[in-house]
């Protein structure tokens, strides 16, 4: 089957606070889906649920048409499905090759193999070569604490797909990553994505990375889709120019004042 | 029905000491984030020193009512100046750093204290039960009661009702909270924030100096007494909710009230109420039963 | 190709167990005696330090210390059972049950809930142990004479048989504790310390490796209280009070966690110390204990160990980074 992701009538309140609403969202194999909207709009909820990590109030998600709905993070990162963090969750008190090292020792080699050596050459071979691809072997010996932003997210999707996923879902993976850095960053991403046939959703706040990589485009406002489809059809819809971008050209809504 | 009554005042009079013991140590956790092991040594500082204020003041001719002043202003001021030096030396310089590292310390305050008070006091027991004795006993349900214990009672809802409003109503209490909740804020906004830590760790020290102090007409004063009360503390904040106030009074009836219950009743499972107590409530509920808030973490 | 490197825990372990070994009876009685206090205090830290690396603080390793020593005690009286060996494994087997089963509970716990969880059930067991006839009441129990695989020595011989078993018990422990640490599993426990989140995201339960971590210091103390009970002849209540919990944080404190052996330079410095406060100011050994773990706190928090880290961290870097450089060239 071509679907692997399926949300239907997902929905997420926090007291009386309702985050996600109504949401009803299909992704298929090899897509590249960029997630666009304003803060607060459930964006990250909505990953939050898709990975397993808060259980959704009412509705159901579906991977590979099973009925995941509730599972724990770790059964979702079993059956495939991989997420990275805005805030990169790294190990603080391992270098970036432990770091991977500890990633490939869960995700890709066989359980019964956790009680060989930690220090085992072939698994810092492994991981060497994970970090060369994606062109982060050079810090390989420095502490988490002590590496770039940019390093770190990449640190952080690197060990969260390393066991060739089919679902990659990225939470706001540019973010805190320099203008010029950016472009470089998600092209070697998706250069790497494309090449399995998983599908990729990503957060991301710069309409530019959107247009440029996603093959679709989903708008959240309120917690609701507000818009899903091309992203050119997207950009132009009414409601996504209101609410999450403002028209090119023109001052954003809220901004109106300034301008008069 | 008289077991009924008897059950209820039994109850109420232990709810009400279990009350005084932990209120102390669940200030300190909520605003502070640590949980005191020496607590428990403040509580047997305050022991010693009601004692002493007592004989002191029996000595001196003076009533009951001055006894029981006497008692209680020296412990508050014993154990605001040892939390006075324990938090300035030892944990202003360990805020921040792991968990058990200032855990670790403040058990070794603990002992330290503990040891103290031995070297001051020697190792036998000390008697001061003039205050009780002197104001007689009562009937209730067709029992006698000593009127202390009851007036016991009082003394702790006062204690409640006085640190809730102090929390609640000034301004002090209102940046403690704002402490609580987040202290890089708090600083951003000047609070001055090292202050209030160390003042509530004072009033938190004086309170377990306080609940010594006021327990010491009621038992023999000796070396040993620190530890049972931190764990029964602990049991008693913990099945209310770390850090919270309320959680401390609702911990301390539902454990005061078991406890009874099994004297009365099934008195071989007495020692050991009070752990039962803490374990069902966390069964169901891991982190007691009124816990502060949790944030999210991603 | 790779090339080993020395493996310098394993080298000095039985270098310490050889060398006492063979000076054993060369050593006069007390010395013997204090050792084999150490090697059990330090087996029980290990266990504390295991727990450490998941970043949590057990106050109560004392409960399987006593289960361990008890066990000795209650085979030898009851069931006519002085094997050493027999007693030592069916102490690390109770132990390790009762861990199994408090450690299902537990492993939910973090921080301060942890802590005093585990201080809880201490006392607890302390307080059932000084009622009941069967655990001696306060008094405790003695243990006889233990004998090795059929052969039963006495007098001096019986010293030293006890003493060099002691020391081989915790080699083979400490050692199995290494391996363990140093594999991925044991890795693992240090990744929970660092980032929960990251770990059940990669698909592996936190609760297990904080159960299993919880499993192993307890069979580690049973041990531990098995070798106190087999040396001191004697078991009590005691083992289960907190201040017991207390000396095992004492020695990982001070002389740090940089490896099994650690604990056992700490473990000898601490029982060392003891023996001469109690002959000096018997009255105020709490004072002292005390004040030197604030000093330690305040001073040197990762213990003695911190300098030997550092310069080893340093070589090892080193090291990593020749030996890739050469893989990284010899690769096409």
């Amino acid at each position: 089957m071509n679907e692997l992701l399926q949300c239907i009538a997902v929905q997420r309140s926090f007291g009386d606070f309702v985050a996600t609403r109504g949401v009803d969202l299909v992704v298929s194999r090899g897509e590249i889906v960029g997630i666009i909207g304003a803060n607060g709009a459930g964006k990250t909820t909505l990953l939050n649920i898709v990975s397993g990590y808060l259980k959704p109030t009412a509705g159901r998600v579906l991977f590979r048409g099973v009925d995941v709905t509730g599972l724990p993070p770790r059964a979702l990162a079993r059956r495939g499905v991989a997420r990275s963090f805005q805030v990169p969750q790294l190990f603080g008190s391992c270098t970036v090759l432990e770091n991977m090292m500890i990633a490939l020792s869960l995700l890709v080699e066989p359980r019964k193999s956790l009680g060989r050596r930690f220090s085992d050459e072939a698994l810092i071979e492994r991981a060497l070569g994970v970090l060369e691809a994606y062109g982060i072997a050079e810090q390989a010996d420095a502490v988490v604490t002590n590496i770039p932003q940019g390093v770190r997210k990449l640190l952080d999707i690197a060990m969260a797909t390393c066991a060739s996923p089919e679902l990659v879902l990225l939470d706001e993976p540019t973010s805190g990553v320099s203008a010029d850095e950016k472009n470089a960053l998600v092209s070697r991403l998706i250069d790497r994505f494309r090449r399995t046939s998983c599908a990729v959703v990503f957060i991301e706040h710069d309409t530019d990375i959107v247009r440029e990589y996603a093959s679709r485009v989903i708008a959240l406002y309120d917690g609701r889709i507000i818009a899903d489809g091309e992203a050119s059809t997207v950009f132009a819809d009414r409601d996504v120019v209101k609410f999450i971008t403002g028209a090119v050209g023109m001052p954003h809504p809220e901004h109106r004042h300034a301008a008069d | 029905m008289a077991t009924l009554s008897a059950i209820l005042v039994d109850a109420a009079v232990f709810s009400a000491w279990l009350f005084l013991v932990a209120v102390g140590l669940t200030l300190v956790f909520g605003v502070l984030r640590l949980l005191n092991i020496a607590h428990g040594a403040f509580y047997s500082v305050g022991a010693y020193v009601g004692v002493y204020a007592i004989g002191a003041s029996v000595s001196m001719g003076w009533g009951t009512a001055v006894q029981l002043a006497a008692a209680a202003v020296a412990a508050c001021a014993a154990g605001g100046l040892i939390g006075f030096l324990a938090e300035r030396c030892v944990l202003t310089r360990l805020y921040g750093h792991p968990e058990p590292l200032v855990l670790i310390a403040t058990y070794a305050l603990f002992l330290v204290l503990d040891d103290a008070t031995k070297l001051v006091s020697g190792a036998q027991s000390l008697y001061a039960s003039q205050p009780r004795d002197n104001l007689g006993q009562i009937a209730i349900g067709g029992l006698q009661y000593p009127v202390y214990d009851i007036a016991l009672i009082a003394v702790s809802l006062i204690v409640a009702i006085t640190v809730w409003y102090g929390l609640n109503r000034t301004r002090a209490g209102r940046c403690v909270t704002a402490v609580v909740f987040d202290s890089e804020i708090s600083a951003a906004m000047g609070i001055n924030v090292p202050r209030i830590k160390l003042a509530t760790f004072m009033v938190g020290a004086a309170l377990g100096a306080l609940a010594g102090a006021l327990t010491a007409p009621k038992i023999a004063v000796g070396p040993g007494m620190g530890v049972e009360v931190i764990v029964i503390a602990f049991a008693v904040v913990v099945v209310g909710g770390l850090g919270s106030i309320s959680g401390a009074l609702l911990g301390a009836v539902i454990i005061g009230l078991a406890r009874s219950v099994t004297v009365h009743l099934i008195p071989e499972v007495e020692v050991f109420s009070i752990y039962l107590v803490m374990a069902a409530v966390l069964a169901f509920r891991p982190f007691g039963l009124l816990p502060p808030a949790q944030v999210r973490r991603i | 190709m790779s090339r080993r490197r020395i493996d310098w825990t394993v080298v000095a372990l039985i270098a310490i167990a050889v060398v006492l070994t063979l000076t054993a009876s060369a050593v006069p009685n007390w010395i013997r005696y204090l050792g084999q206090q150490a090697v059990a205090t330090a087996l029980a830290s290990v266990g504390v330090m295991v727990l450490l690396r998941a970043g949590l603080l057990s106050f109560g390793q004392g409960l399987f210390y006593f289960i361990g020593g008890f066990a000795v005690a209650l085979l030898d009286r009851y069931a006519g059972m002085s094997d050493a060996f027999v007693v030592v494994l069916v102490s690390a087997a109770s132990a390790g049950v009762l861990a199994a089963i408090l450690g299902g509970f537990l492993a939910k716990y973090r921080g301060i809930f942890f802590s005093m969880l585990t201080l809880a059930v201490s006392m607890v067991m302390f307080g059932i142990a000084i009622k009941i006839r069967l655990f001696g009441g306060s008094d405790g129990l003695n243990v006889g004479l233990m004998s090795y695989v059929g052969y039963r020595p006495r007098g001096p011989d019986g010293q030293w048989f006890s003493f060099v078993f002691c020391v081989w018990t915790w080699t083979v422990f400490a050692m199995a504790t290494h391996f363990f640490l140093g594999s991925r599993f044991g890795r693992l426990i240090q990744a929970v310390a660092d980032n929960e989140v990251r770990v059940e995201f990669l698909g592996y339960s936190v609760r297990r490796v904080v159960w299993a971590a919880y499993v192993v210091a307890g069979i580690l103390a049973g041990v531990g209280g098995a070798m106190a009970a087999i040396s001191a002849r004697h078991v009590d209540a005691q083992f289960a009070y907190w201040t017991t919990a207390g000396d095992f944080i004492f020695v990982v404190l001070l002389s740090g966690q940089a490896s099994v052996v650690s604990p056992a330079v700490g473990a000898f410095a601490l029982e060392t110390l003891r023996s001469y406060a109690s002959a000096l100011f018997p009255d105020q050994w709490q004072l002292v204990f005390g004040g030197i773990m604030l000093a330690i706190v305040l001073f040197l928090p990762a213990g003695l160990d911190r300098l030997i880290v550092l310069a080893w961290r340093g070589t090892r870097n080193i090291r990593l980074r020749r030996g890739r450089l050469s893989t990284l060239e010899s690769r096409p």
